[in-house]
């Protein structure tokens, strides 16, 4: 039995999420409370086969737990899944937080919380397959099911919670569930979308198209180059798919597509501005998928990246510039936000632009250094969601002003979140830094102009979570509500994060010896392409 | 005197047999509808069609599985005419299911409906049988009378539509025949099938211009019935009917039927017309996806949405015409996959929200949809299936069929049409997506009970099951259509 379920770790980590789906779907409405414990117990699972994965990790030549099974034969694509230590590492992120977001979303969505609940799950299904599909068509369609997914759980959360807000805003205007067969005269954008930049009206109005869009789109470029892939090397077989060789003018057109996708998923300059729309006051989940969304965005350029090689050392130095210009506006931006959710978001986006540049930058330093960014930022959003659900909790809300007196308040959660804040400054000792040091590295190679370019984003940044941390500092008169403590139960499911942030910062290893397994074998394959 | 019932005779019967089971059990069944009292139930009837109808199915299929020559008033039918059969015939009982709970909530007589619908169904039977353009011609001639009666016998306020209706399929039929006739006068046949000899006569300049003139007229005939940009205005007159059901039949069955007409007729003749309709046919296809899926962003209605959306899709459709040319046949195994999923996907959405319907009125507004996710979620979910499926999200039918168009685009190295398909399809994500949000993202305090018939519930369930298993595990379903390509 046991070297069976070894055998097919894959699959089974694949098909669980699907039997908590199954369970959700036959749960009466009448016992709708029970979906919290029944999203639990499956992403508990999930988890706990993740590690099993993970912890059983031996990769015999570049993938380990190959599997293998005919699907599309017309196309040469099949059901081959496999891992490499980047994506074994990701699946583990990837089950950790989807635990965390049933457990922080426990009490706020026991009422409605089946269907939310059951897309959570789908949209674990999707990612866990994304990463561990070793079939580009196969990959693509997981990718699908995991943004489909992301919309649908962001929207059902928030949707939640518009819900529980109507009282103090009148949300959506003409809600009056009504038979009549005459279309409604008002623009569906004014009834339907998500919270848009400062909750306002308009803001709701461009949320869900621009969302929709950028996604789909990006969508679409993907499965263009795909096709294309698939075309010319006669099988949607990743590795086989990474030996083909394809003219130069083939590659910079399909490169140029792949890169347009990416930055429309990982909402980089200048495809940024259903960010902000998406996520204006964004709730813990929101921050959460959209960072796995990201992460997603990142991990398909690095394992498309092979084929076009050649283009991407030619387009280098015009590929770097764009990378430093989106990590500098984001950091930019940033410094502008008020409320504290929209500033993590920016900053995500300025880290996640440290990521491209780190790939783009075509060298090993760069890929490894890209990798523990991805694993790292997954770290400190994981954090910060754990951090703003506790205050969402209490009815404080995510403006600036609201986390003056943290660190007087609650000392321990104070100094965690100080740490968190200095991570994602990119202090040296911390989780950020090994990752942003590799880049640097990989970059000053090709130009240390671009590497100070791309340091004065970390500066923005480290001043705008300066000044949040200056906040968290504050002593002076603080209110009664605001005086109020966090119970130590809460404050414990912090620390766990900062002592992963502190153990990456400290002992980078424990990480990048999994993701050096993966960028080396990459890295051999691309010289041979150079 | 010999035998009066030969033995030839009997053969010749058997072998007809399968075409016309369709029109004879529409037959029987006016015959006892006529016999019956009005009020008498007349459920059995809509179960004896479907029996005829699975009937012609499984021996189409025999004859499909025989690999033998198959025969229709003694014109021989490939086995890729068998394949479309088969494939028309399935969606047959699905559209015939559909009415049956409609027509019995208003009170009407399904037994009619049935009768014109099982002739329609022959007509296109027909049509598809054979490529002789005269028997094409007959077939669609039939199909459009047997609608327009269809249209008629439901009563209320449409006679107006079902008689523009007739005006313009009529119109549209003596356009397919006058260009038949051109046909004839260029190649002295109307078996577009002729083979070798065909080709050698295209050759000739002055037969081949007048060849290829016949050709194009049909096409403009073909085009209109399936409500191509701008010949689609007739489209907006059908989806005012007060009939789901109708709708369905009208918009995507005898669409598909159109289509698949179409893509018998053409795909084996693509390398005599392909150099010189490529570019109008890729216009044609571009300004028909691009206008329908604008039209569709502005729709508030779900059957003004499906109606654009399979606009939309006939759209995609054309613009995979041009890759008929590529000679391993994926071309057209691409154009059967994405009709399959475009009248699945959309018949299963109508069908979902004919479970919306009281007796007096369609809810299909987008206000109606307002809560369904709570108050109704498996509507709401099935609803969401097959809007996702013609959003072509994965892993769903719909999926495959766009894959499979994006790949035969870019084989073809029809780069200006893939992208315009792929601006489309993701514009097309939007609007789908609407009245999703519009089911789960808000409450509705007044909950509707839903009454829906099995017959009803089976429609959905089995499409649904179409759309996830055949997304899913398409590999089988996409041989079956190459190897009948491949008998082309």
């Amino acid at each position: 039995m046991l070297p069976w379920i070894h055998q097919h770790i894959l699959t089974i980590l694949i098909a669980s999420p699907l039997l908590g789906i199954l369970i959700l779907a036959l749960i009466p409405r009448r016992h709708e409370e029970a979906s919290s414990e029944v999203a639990m117990v499956s992403s508990g699972l999930t988890l706990f086969l993740s590690l099993v994965m993970f912890s059983t990790f031996r990769p015999l030549g570049r993938f380990a737990f190959s599997e293998s099974f005919s699907w599309l034969p017309q196309f040469g694509s099949s059901y081959r899944v496999a891992v490499d230590g980047l994506s074994a590492i990701l699946i583990l992120v990837v089950s950790f937080v989807i635990l965390l977001t049933v457990l922080i979303n426990w009490k706020s969505m026991r009422v409605g919380g089946r269907e939310a609940f059951a897309s959570l799950l789908a949209f674990e299904l999707g990612l866990i397959g994304f990463f561990s599909a070793a079939d580009i068509l196969l990959m693509y369609v997981f990718m699908e099911i995991s943004i489909v997914f992301l919309g649908v759980s962001a929207l059902l959360v928030s949707g939640a919670s518009l819900t529980l807000r109507r009282s103090e805003q009148p949300f959506p205007p003409p809600l009056t569930p009504t038979l009549s067969p005459s279309p409604s005269p008002l623009p569906l954008g004014e009834r339907v979308g998500v919270r848009g930049r400062g909750g306002g009206e308009g803001g709701r109005a461009r949320g869900l198209p621009k969302f929709v869009g950028f996604m789909s789109l990006a969508s679409l470029l993907f499965l263009v180059v795909i096709v294309f892939l698939m075309l010319a090397a006669g099988s949607s077989n990743l590795v086989e798919v990474e030996k083909i060789t394809l003219a130069k003018n083939a590659q910079v057109w399909m490169l140029a597509l792949l890169l347009v996708g990416v930055f429309c998923r990982m909402g980089l300059f200048p495809f940024h501005s259903w960010v902000g729309e998406f996520s204006g006051q964004p709730r813990s989940v929101n921050l959460l998928l959209m960072g796995l969304v990201f992460v997603g965005g990142a991990y398909i350029l690095y394992r498309l990246l092979p084929p076009f090689i050649v283009a991407a050392t030619l387009l280098q130095p015009v590929l770097t510039w764009v990378a430093v210009s989106s990590i500098v506006i984001s950091a930019l931006i940033s410094l502008a936000q008020k409320n504290l959710g929209s500033l993590f978001i920016y900053i995500f986006m300025a880290q996640f632009g440290f990521v491209l540049l780190g790939i783009v930058s075509v060298n090993p330093q760069g890929f490894a250094g890209s990798g523990m960014q991805m694993v790292s930022i997954s770290a400190s959003i994981a954090a910060i969601s754990v951090i703003f659900a506790l205050f969402r909790r209490r009815g404080v809300d995510l403006g600036a002003e609201d986390f003056k007196g943290l660190f007087a308040r609650t000392p321990v959660f104070g100094l965690c979140f100080l740490v968190i804040m200095l991570a994602l400054a990119s202090l040296p000792g911390l989780g950020n830094f090994p990752g942003l040091f590799m880049i640097w590295m990989g970059l000053f190679k090709g130009s240390w102009v671009l590497a100070l370019v791309s340091l004065i984003g970390v500066v923005f940044m480290a001043t705008a979570l300066i000044n949040v941390a200056g906040m968290a500092l504050y002593k002076g008169e603080l209110s009664e509500e605001r005086q109020r403590r966090l119970p130590l139960s809460e404050v414990v499911l912090i620390v766990p994060f900062v002592l992963l942030i502190l153990a990456i910062g400290i002992f980078p290893d424990i990480v990048l010896r999994y993701i050096k397994q993966s960028t080396e074998a990459a890295w051999a394959l691309f010289s041979q392409q150079i | 005197m010999g035998p009066i019932f030969s033995t030839d005779i009997a053969l010749a019967v058997w072998k007809n047999l399968p075409f016309f089971i369709p029109v004879l059990t529409g037959l029987i069944i006016y015959v006892i509808d006529t016999c019956w009292r009005e009020d008498e139930d007349k459920d059995v009837l809509i179960y004896l069609a479907v029996a005829g109808l699975i009937g012609s199915v499984l021996l189409f299929w025999r004859l499909w599985m025989a690999g033998g020559p198959a025969y229709f008033i003694n014109l021989p039918v490939s086995r890729f005419s068998l394949a479309l059969l088969i494939l028309v015939l399935v969606l047959a009982i699905l559209f015939v299911l559909t009415a049956h709970d409609y027509y019995q909530m208003r009170g009407m007589n399904v037994a009619r409906l049935v009768v014109y619908f099982l002739f329609a169904t022959f007509g296109i039977v027909s049509a598809l049988a054979t490529v002789n353009v005269m028997v094409i011609f007959v077939g669609l001639v039939i199909t459009s009378m047997a609608l327009t009666f269809m249209l008629r016998s439901y009563g209320g306020d449409i006679g107006e539509i079902a008689r523009k209706f007739w005006v313009y399929s009529l119109a549209t039929d003596l356009i397919f025949c006058f260009g038949a006739v051109f046909l004839f006068g260029s190649i002295g046949t109307f078996d577009v099938g002729a083979g070798p000899g065909l080709i050698s006569a295209v050759n000739e300049v002055y037969t081949g211009n007048y060849f290829r003139i016949g050709l194009a007229v049909m096409a403009v005939a073909l085009f209109a019935k399936m409500a191509v940009v701008p010949l689609n205005w007739w489209v907006s007159d059908i989806v005012y009917l007060r009939s789901l059901p109708l709708i369905g039949i009208i918009l995507f069955f005898y669409r598909a039927g159109v289509v698949l007409v179409a893509l018998k007729l053409f795909a084996p003749l693509a390398a005599m017309w392909g150099e010189f309709f490529e570019v109008p046919i890729v216009i044609v296809a571009a300004v028909t996806m691009s206008w329908a899926n604008l039209a569709a962003v502005r729709a508030y209605d779900m059957k003004s949405l499906l109606a654009c959306s399979s606009i939309a899709h006939v759209g995609y459709i054309l613009a995979l015409f041009p890759t008929l040319m590529i000679a391993d046949g994926s071309g057209a195994v691409s154009v059967v996959i994405l009709v399959t999923a475009f009248s699945v996907a959309h018949l299963g959405a109508l069908a979902t929200l004919q479970t919306l319907s009281s007796d007096t009125a369609d809810h299909t507004d987008f206000v109606s949809l307002i809560g369904l996710g709570r108050n109704h979620p498996w509507v709401a979910l099935t609803l969401s299936l097959f809007l996702l499926a013609l959003a072509g999200v994965p892993p769903l039918l719909g999926f495959i069929s766009r894959f499979m168009a994006v790949r035969e685009l870019a084989l073809s190295g029809n780069y200006f049409i893939l992208l315009i398909v792929a601006v489309n399809c993701a514009l097309a994500v939007y609007y789908y997506t609407r009245p999703i949000a519009q089911m789960y993202l808000f409450k509705s305090e007044g909950v509707s009970e839903l009454e829906a018939d099995y017959p009803l519930i089976v429609v959905i369930a089995l499409a649904a099951i179409m759309i996830i298993y055949l997304g899913i595990l398409p590999a089988s379903f996409i041989h079956w259509i190459g190897l009948s390509v491949a008998g082309m």
